[in-house]
Parts: structure tokens; C-alpha cells; sequence
């Protein structure tokens, strides 16, 4: 075994030697996993940090594909395409939250799938698991017509910050974080995360300051919050900073163990708003100064995308009536004259291998890399010059991508639903084809509507933000006699304006099949009452949740197994609806960073073995004493020691440990000898000790930390 | 040697774009109950929502089949992803066994859509590993020989065209085309099925 995977890690030798590292250290805790060599809970929760989510069915894998701020360019979707083509079932899903997911992988390609993803500049590092997720931003950043100013440098500092940062990885849920440009658009929906960030200026000394109005504690979920005001304006200088210490104060007291209050929205809630600030504000005066909190802020205030090709006019003279429908729905004109934004329209956010090698040839063509995916599971490409358009919409046309209606209600969103995820209780994705199908064959006029919107969930979880829709779907069940029917929860007047303002109610819960009635219904009674100017949350508000039950009543009727057969079916699936879920992973499971870096010390022992095996006397010294550094460190952290705090781990662990009697002496007098004797030039013999006491060090560690957790308990 | 294990093979047919998959929910519905399956079904995937897309696919541990309506034209498409054993013209034999194996349970199936006729001179073989199989002509060099004598088995010596993926970032693989359809039963008769 080790030897293959030497040999197949030379083939990787131009990766940056700190990602290669990290892709190695996955790859041999995976195959340490597969030989009964360190739990599968471990492994489980160090793959999910990697993005890679077990599926419903077994033995297969999601992988989460982080993109932050949905950038990306040609480059990288040539990559994500090939490895669609060559590990998944050939597309590529684009999420709610900006990421791409490739579906069905087989686990051992997942080490060279993310090392070929690190040749495109892309990690999935932290894209599931109890960590900071993907970082969302508006699509339109620094082309829109509303914005403060181009969030984008500012976000992407962000999430280059708490990327494998050391105070980000020990909470208890995972951590969302999105930037928004204005407060009136949706595109962020910055008030559905744990920070929000709202671009912001102000005065001072006679110049514009850029700065941020900072929500948090924002979630959606089974009980979904509105984030709350942190701060009317917090400098940009201030913004890392102050998400690391939020990220402290949420490590240190948010919930472990109980996965259903784990969120940092439930610790804002019980600790109330006031005193979260209190607590986040005491932490930030004692962070140690990191230059990379202010680094980057020059280069920010100049940021500015380079379009490929000069502005130009469009003449709309003698264009075809699909270009104009197209124009109408899926171009944008953006601030900069003579340039626009397209967006390329996803059904359900799938896109083959095939078309993103395509998509990306065009893009290579009219614009610059500037590419993002958005959170309605789209594309958009930026910087198209407005005389390029039908040449742009002809190359759309070539690859099928050409569809109009971007942005209405028949650009449906929808979670993975029963279709991969464990949670899922219905099929939001069946249901969503099912749309997709009676949009074009008679509910064409509901289609086109831009002022409702739906989004479905195949559960409570709200992966598919149902709660922000004019008219969103969960899925659910509903038992009848001895049969069992997948139905759905209709919740009427979320707002995504306002960056996601207000959060729908359940109304009725209606058999799965009934849906696309519910919403042709809805649609009509909107048209039909609806006040001059009245948005469909306010309509919802003023008709009542009792008026709007009673016009569903009769779509709500679920009939017995033997009068409607076709009810206990769900959408797209010919086969008899049976319920089936597992526990997800999406939270993780909660695994203290003192385990994760035991086990990191462990690995690192055994691959002292592996040098020392090979005569590579001075790598094997060299593991041996980033064991022993690993191992005191987690158990420093037990103490409330963070490593962001730079401690001097031998002297701390000496007054800690060795002083107080907690450590068996012997082994730690082993680990002070080697702190002053260093790490060259040993020789085999000394080497060989070395391993061996590290062993022992690293042995009495786990029983130590065994002993303060158990403790703790 | 170079480790094939991932090769796609697809049959294209006369089918239109806008063929109703619906049908192939419920064929690969059933087989996917099939648990003593070579392929190991796992699950199937509907793409059918998808303008030249991947259609409906069986996915299975060993291999995934489906009814594709991508690259070329819509088809039957069978990708191997592993389990393939002995020298390249013995795997890519097997490849081309399994792919037509499979296939002709499809046809027998009874929703399989009436007047869909898959074209047994039109195939586009691919093979799915940049890393095994990078579009060289190194790899070319190492694989054509075995690709010619499957396919002169398959057609006879001179019955086809051969025309290399020429693109370099796209897969190593071909876009087969035989003047003379042969009958599908005398095909599978040539694979010993």
C-alpha cells in the first residue's frame, strides 16, 4: 500500500507543496480508514471537510466542489468538466450556495480528483463538514447598478482568511458567511447567513471609507432565523478580524452535542444579541494583529475586472423573436455602458460535462474569466460586450444553453431532494423536472411570471431556502391506510428581496403530484386579486393564511391508495413511494479538533515508519517531532489553549502537563530531549528511537485526552 | 503498461431530441432491483430535464448505462469504470461484450420506445481517464493497435472508418462509422454472446 501511494504522489510533485500535503495526509487517512487503522467517525468528518458527502445510495459519494463567490473561470470549468466526465456520471450541479457538486463518485478517486482540482487553483477544502462554508457573494459585483461598491476582493479575503484557519475549526455546526453589495437585492441573501456583510461607506477625515453593515446569526433550516444587527458599520479593516473572533466565541460556547442547536443562530438567540456583541468584541481585543487582516485592502479599493473585448452597441434590427425573448429574460445591461450580463439558465442547475466544455470555449471567446455561478443554480457570465450578444446567444444555441427565463418562475431552485441526499423525504428534484416539463407543455404563461418565484426543498432542511420563496415546497409524508404518500408543505410569502427580508408560512400540505396545481392556482389568484403594485408576500399577508388555505382545499385531498394509486408515487419515479432516510451528514459529525490532531499525530508517526524504513533518516526525525508538536497541542487545546494565540508548545506544555504530574514524565522528558537536540542528522539508530518515543508520546497523549474528555462528560 | 479501467462505449440510434425518456424510468426502475447484477446497480439518475444531456442513467459500482443524449447523437451509452483485467484488446473486448450485452436487454424490454433503432455502424468509443489515457499520441501509439483488432472482430478489416478525437483536451477515443450496418443478432453472434 505504501508504496503505490509513494509512487503515485511523485506524479504530483508540482502542486504547491502545502496543498500537496494536505491532499497526501487525506489520501493516506483514507487508506489508513480502509485498513481498520483509524475510525470511520474520524475519517467521516476529515472527508467531509474535504467535500466529499456520502450519498443515500452506498457506497457512493457527492463531491462538494467549493467555488467562493461563485468565480470561476474557463480554466476551471474545463477541469470540473473533466472530471465530471471521467469520475462522476457526467454533469455538473450547480448548488444554492455557489459550489458545484459532481455526483456519484467512487471514494478512491477522490484524492486525485481534488489534486486536479488543485492544478485548476480550486480546493474543496471545508466545503462540508463543521466549518465555514463556501463563501456566497452577489454575481453582479462590481457591474451592478445598485451596489455601494465590488464586495468582491472583500469577500474573497474573507474566504481565503477562514479557510483551514485554525479558530475555525472546532464548532460545533457548519458556518456560513455571504457578502452583499446593496440592501434592497436578493442576490446574496445576506440575512439567511451566520454573518451577512452589507457593503456600506461612510465619511471620515474628509475621505470614504469603505465598511460593512454586519448581521448575524442568520439560518434557514427546520427553524429558520433572521440574522440580527451586529454593527451598522464595521470597517473593512475590521471585517477579518472580527469574523475571527466571532469564530472563537462560537467554538468556545456554541452547542456540540445537540445537532439540532448547533447552528451559531441558536447560541445569538440564547445568549441574546447584546451580550454576543459583548463577548465577540472582549474576544477581538485579544487576537494576536495577523497582516493579513489589512493586506489586501489597497488592492481592494482598486479592484476592477478587465473585459476581453471593447464595448460595442447592439442593433436589435432584424433579430429573431427567441434572441428578443432571450434578451428579455437572461441579459442584464450592466453599470459599465456597452457591456451586459448573461445569464445561462440551468434547469435544476445541471449542466453536462459536454456543454461546460463548450460554455467555457465561449467564455474564452467574449469575455475575460469572468464567470459565477449564482445562487438561483445558474451561470452568469459578466463583461459580454452588448454587440457580441447574438453571437454569444448563437453559441448558446449550438450548446442548448440558449433557454430563455432566467429569473422567473419557471427557473425553478431545488435541493438534491430524495434523488442523492440521505435526509431527503420526497423528490424536490422530481418535482422540479415535473415543472420544468409542464412549463413547456401548458403552464407556459405561469412560467414567465418575474414577479413569483419557486423553491423546493425534499425536506425540512431548506437546502432548496424554501422559506424565502413567494411559493415554497418541502417535502414531507402522509400516511393513508397501510400506504404511505410523499407530500409537500406549501409555505406562501418569503421575501428574497432585501437580501432574503422575510421567511414564508406553512399553509397546507398537499400530495406531491398536487403541486404544479398548487402553483398554477396560486398564480391565478394572484393575477386576479392582487392590489396595483402588491408583491406577492404582501398580497399573501392581506388575503390570510385561512383565505389562501380554503383556495388550495380542494389540491390539499390525498385519496386512499386504491381510488389514486398515482398518489403514493412520487414525481418522475414509477415506482411505489416507501420513506427512507438516514441521519445526514451534513452537519458532521462532531469530532474535537484534539481527536482530529491525535489522529494527525498518529499518521504522522506512521509515516516517520515509512521514511525510516526507507533510509530517509531526517524526514523520519523531522514527523517524529511534528507528531510530538501535534499531540501536546491537542491536549494544550483541552486547557482552552487556541494555536491562532501562538503559544510556545513546549514551554506550555511543560507548565501544563509535565509540572502538574498530568503526563507520564518519562515520555515528556523524551519530548523536551528532542526540542533541544533538533531533528538533522541523527542517524538510523537515533532515528529509530526517536519513532519509537514518539509512539509512546503521541500513545500517552490519546489516554490523557481520553482521560480529560471523559471528564468533561 | 497503461491501466485501462475507464472506456465508454456509445451506440447511437435514430432517435430524435426530443424523445420521451420516460420510458427508460421504468425500465431501468426494474433493473436496478436486480441485486445479483455484474454491474452492482447502485441507483439511477434522471437527467432528462437536460437539453442534450445525460439523459437516464443506470448508475452501478462497475459500470453506468443509459440512454444519452449528448455528444453525436442520442444513444445507448455504456461507461466501465473498473474490473477490467488481461491485455488492452482483451479489455477493451470486454467493454464491447457487456456494452451490447446490455443493450440487447434494453431492446427487449417492451417500452423500449417503438421506431428508435440503435445504429450498429455508428459508435463513439471513449476513454475516460486523463490520467491513464491522456489524448497523446503516446497513448495512441499504445492503444490503437488493440482499438483496430476489436473493432476489425466487430466489422471486419476495411468495413469502417476510423476518426480520432483530434482535440487534445477532450478524451482519447473515436468516432466509428461503418459503411455496411451489420444485423444486430450478427453482431452479437461476433461477440460470442
Amino acid at each position: 500500500m505504501a508504496t503505490s501511494i509513494l509512487t503515485e504522489r511523485d506524479r504530483w510533485a508540482h502542486l504547491p507543496p502545502a496543498v500537496k500535503e494536505e491532499l497526501d495526509v487525506y489520501e493516506t487517512e483514507l487508506r489508513r480508514m480502509q485498513h481498520g487503522l483509524i475510525s470511520e467517525k474520524v475519517f467521516l468528518e476529515l472527508r467531509l471537510r474535504f467535500g466529499v458527502y456520502g450519498q443515500r445510495q452506498p457506497g457512493v459519494q457527492m463531491q462538494r466542489i467549493k467555488i467562493p463567490l461563485g468565480m470561476l473561470t474557463a480554466r476551471q470549468m474545463d477541469r470540473i468538466a473533466d472530471l465530471a466526465e471521467e469520475y462522476a456520471d457526467g454533469v455538473c450541479h450547480i448548488t444554492t450556495r455557489q459550489d458545484v457538486q459532481l455526483h456519484f463518485v467512487n471514494i478512491n478517486d477522490t484524492p486525485n480528483l481534488m489534486r486536479r482540482l488543485a492544478e485548476a487553483g480550486i480546493t474543496t477544502r471545508e466545503a462540508c463538514g463543521n466549518a465555514v462554508r463556501n463563501v456566497c457573494a452577489c454575481p453582479k459585483s462590481g457591474v451592478c447598478h445598485e451596489e455601494v461598491f465590488d464586495t468582491t476582493p472583500y469577500a474573497r479575503a474573507m474566504a481565503y482568511f477562514m479557510l483551514r484557519h485554525p479558530d475555525a475549526q472546532n464548532f460545533g455546526r457548519k458556518f456560513k458567511i455571504a457578502f452583499s453589495g446593496c440592501e434592497d437585492q436578493a442576490c446574496a441573501l445576506a440575512l439567511m447567513h451566520d454573518i451577512g456583510a452589507i457593503a456600506q461607506v461612510r465619511e471620515k477625515d474628509g475621505k470614504l471609507e469603505r465598511g460593512f453593515k454586519v448581521y448575524v446569526g442568520g439560518g434557514l433550516g427546520p427553524l429558520p432565523y433572521q440574522a440580527k444587527l451586529f454593527s451598522e458599520f464595521v470597517p473593512a479593516a475590521e471585517m477579518l478580524p472580527l469574523a475571527q473572533a466571532i469564530g472563537r466565541v462560537f467554538a468556545r460556547l456554541g452547542e456540540k452535542k445537540n445537532r439540532g442547536r448547533a447552528r451559531m443562530k441558536f447560541l445569538v438567540g440564547q445568549l441574546g444579541i447584546e451580550e454576543f456583541i459583548r463577548l465577540v468584541l472582549e474576544e477581538r481585543q485579544k487576537l494576536l494583529p495577523d497582516p493579513r487582516w489589512t493586506d489586501y485592502l489597497e488592492a481592494a479599493e482598486n479592484f476592477a475586472e478587465k473585459p476581453l473585448r471593447p464595448p460595442s452597441d447592439l442593433d436589435l434590427s432584424g433579430r429573431s423573436p427567441e434572441f428578443i425573448r432571450w434578451l428579455r429574460t437572461n441579459v442584464r445591461p450592466q453599470r459599465q455602458p456597452g457591456y451586459a450580463t448573461v445569464t445561462v439558465f440551468l434547469p435544476l442547475g445541471d449542466i453536462s460535462a459536454d456543454q461546460m466544455h463548450g460554455l467555457a470555449a465561449l467564455c474564452r471567446r467574449f469575455v475575460n474569466d469572468t464567470i459565477r455561478t449564482t445562487v438561483e443554480q445558474n451561470i452568469m457570465v459578466r463583461w459580454v460586450a452588448t454587440g457580441d450578444l447574438p453571437d454569444f446567444y448563437d453559441g448558446l444555441r449550438e450548446l442548448d444553453l440558449a433557454q430563455t427565463g432566467a429569473g422567473t418562475l419557471g427557473d425553478v431552485t431545488a435541493c438534491p431532494g430524495t434523488d442523492s441526499c440521505k435526509l431527503g423525504i420526497a423528490s424536490s428534484r422530481g418535482l422540479a423536472a415535473l415543472l420544468h416539463e409542464k412549463f413547456h407543455n401548458g403552464l407556459s404563461d405561469v412560467a414567465a411570471r418575474t414577479d413569483l418565484n419557486v423553491k423546493i426543498s425534499g425536506c425540512f432542511n431548506s437546502c432548496g431556502q424554501h422559506h424565502i420563496a413567494d411559493i415554497g415546497f418541502f417535502g414531507s409524508v402522509q400516511r393513508k391506510g397501510g400506504h404511505v404518500a410523499p407530500v409537500f408543505q406549501v409555505l406562501l410569502g418569503g421575501e428574497m428581496e432585501g437580501n432574503a427580508s422575510a421567511y414564508g408560512l406553512a399553509v397546507a400540505k398537499v400530495p406531491s403530484q398536487n403541486a404544479p396545481a398548487v402553483i398554477k392556482k396560486l398564480s391565478d389568484l394572484y393575477t386576479r386579486e392582487r392590489g396595483e403594485n402588491e408583491r406577492f408576500s404582501d398580497f399573501v399577508r392581506r388575503l390570510g393564511k385561512a383565505r389562501i388555505k380554503e383556495e388550495l382545499e380542494e389540491l390539499t385531498v390525498l385519496p386512499s391508495y386504491e381510488e389514486g394509486p398515482a398518489y403514493y408515487k412520487d414525481n418522475r419515479q414509477p415506482w411505489d413511494y416507501h420513506m427512507s432516510t438516514e441521519q445526514g451528514e451534513c452537519a458532521g459529525e462532531v469530532v474535537d479538533q484534539s481527536e482530529f490532531m491525535l489522529e494527525d499525530a498518529d499518521r504522522l508517526v506512521f509515516e516517520a515508519t515509512l521514511d525510516l524504513d526507507a533510509g530517509r533518516y531526517d524526514e523520519a526525525a523531522a514527523k517524529t517531532w511534528a507528531a510530538n508538536l501535534k499531540a501536546a497541542d491537542a491536549l494544550l487545546f483541552q486547557k482552552g489553549l487556541l494555536l491562532s494565540d501562538n503559544y510556545n508548545t513546549v514551554e506550555k506544555f511543560r507548565e501544563l502537563f509535565f509540572d502538574t504530574g498530568e503526563f507520564y514524565g518519562t515520555f515528556a522528558e523524551n519530548f523536551f530531549r528532542a526540542a533541544q537536540e533538533g531533528n538533522q542528522g541523527l542517524g538510523p539508530e537515533k532515528t529509530r528511537r526517536r519513532v519509537e518515543e514518539a509512539t509512546l508520546f503521541v500513545e500517552m497523549a490519546q489516554t490523557v485526552y481520553s482521560r480529560m474528555a471523559g471528564a468533561k462528560v | 503498461m497503461t491501466e485501462i479501467q475507464k472506456v465508454s462505449v456509445k451506440i447511437l440510434s435514430d432517435a430524435p431530441q426530443t424523445l420521451d425518456l420516460t420510458p427508460f424510468l421504468s425500465i431501468f426502475g426494474r433493473w436496478r432491483a436486480d441485486a445479483n447484477h455484474a454491474a452492482q446497480w447502485v441507483d439511477l439518475a434522471d437527467y432528462a430535464h437536460m437539453a442534450r444531456g445525460a439523459g437516464i442513467v443506470l448508475i452501478g459500482h462497475v459500470c453506468n448505462f443509459s440512454f444519452d443524449m449528448g455528444t453525436a447523437a442520442p444513444g445507448v451509452l455504456y461507461f466501465r469504470k473498473k474490473g477490467l483485467e488481461g491485455s488492452n484488446q482483451q479489455r477493451l473486448w470486454a467493454v464491447f461484450r457487456d456494452a451490447l450485452a446490455i443493450s440487447r436487454c434494453l431492446l427487449r424490454e417492451p417500452e423500449f420506445p417503438p421506431g428508435v433503432h440503435l445504429q450498429t455502424g455508428r459508435l463513439e468509443l471513449a476513454f475516460n481517464d486523463r490520467l491513464e489515457t491522456p489524448n497523446t499520441e503516446d497513448t495512441d501509439c499504445e492503444l490503437r493497435p488493440a482499438v483496430s483488432a476489436v473493432l476489425d472482430e466487430l466489422f471486419g478489416r476495411g468495413a469502417y472508418e476510423l476518426e480520432r478525437q483530434r482535440d487534445p483536451a477532450k478524451l482519447y477515443g473515436f468516432s466509428v462509422r461503418a459503411a455496411n450496418l451489420p444485423a444486430w443478432d450478427e453482431w452479437i453472434a461476433r461477440l460470442g454472446l
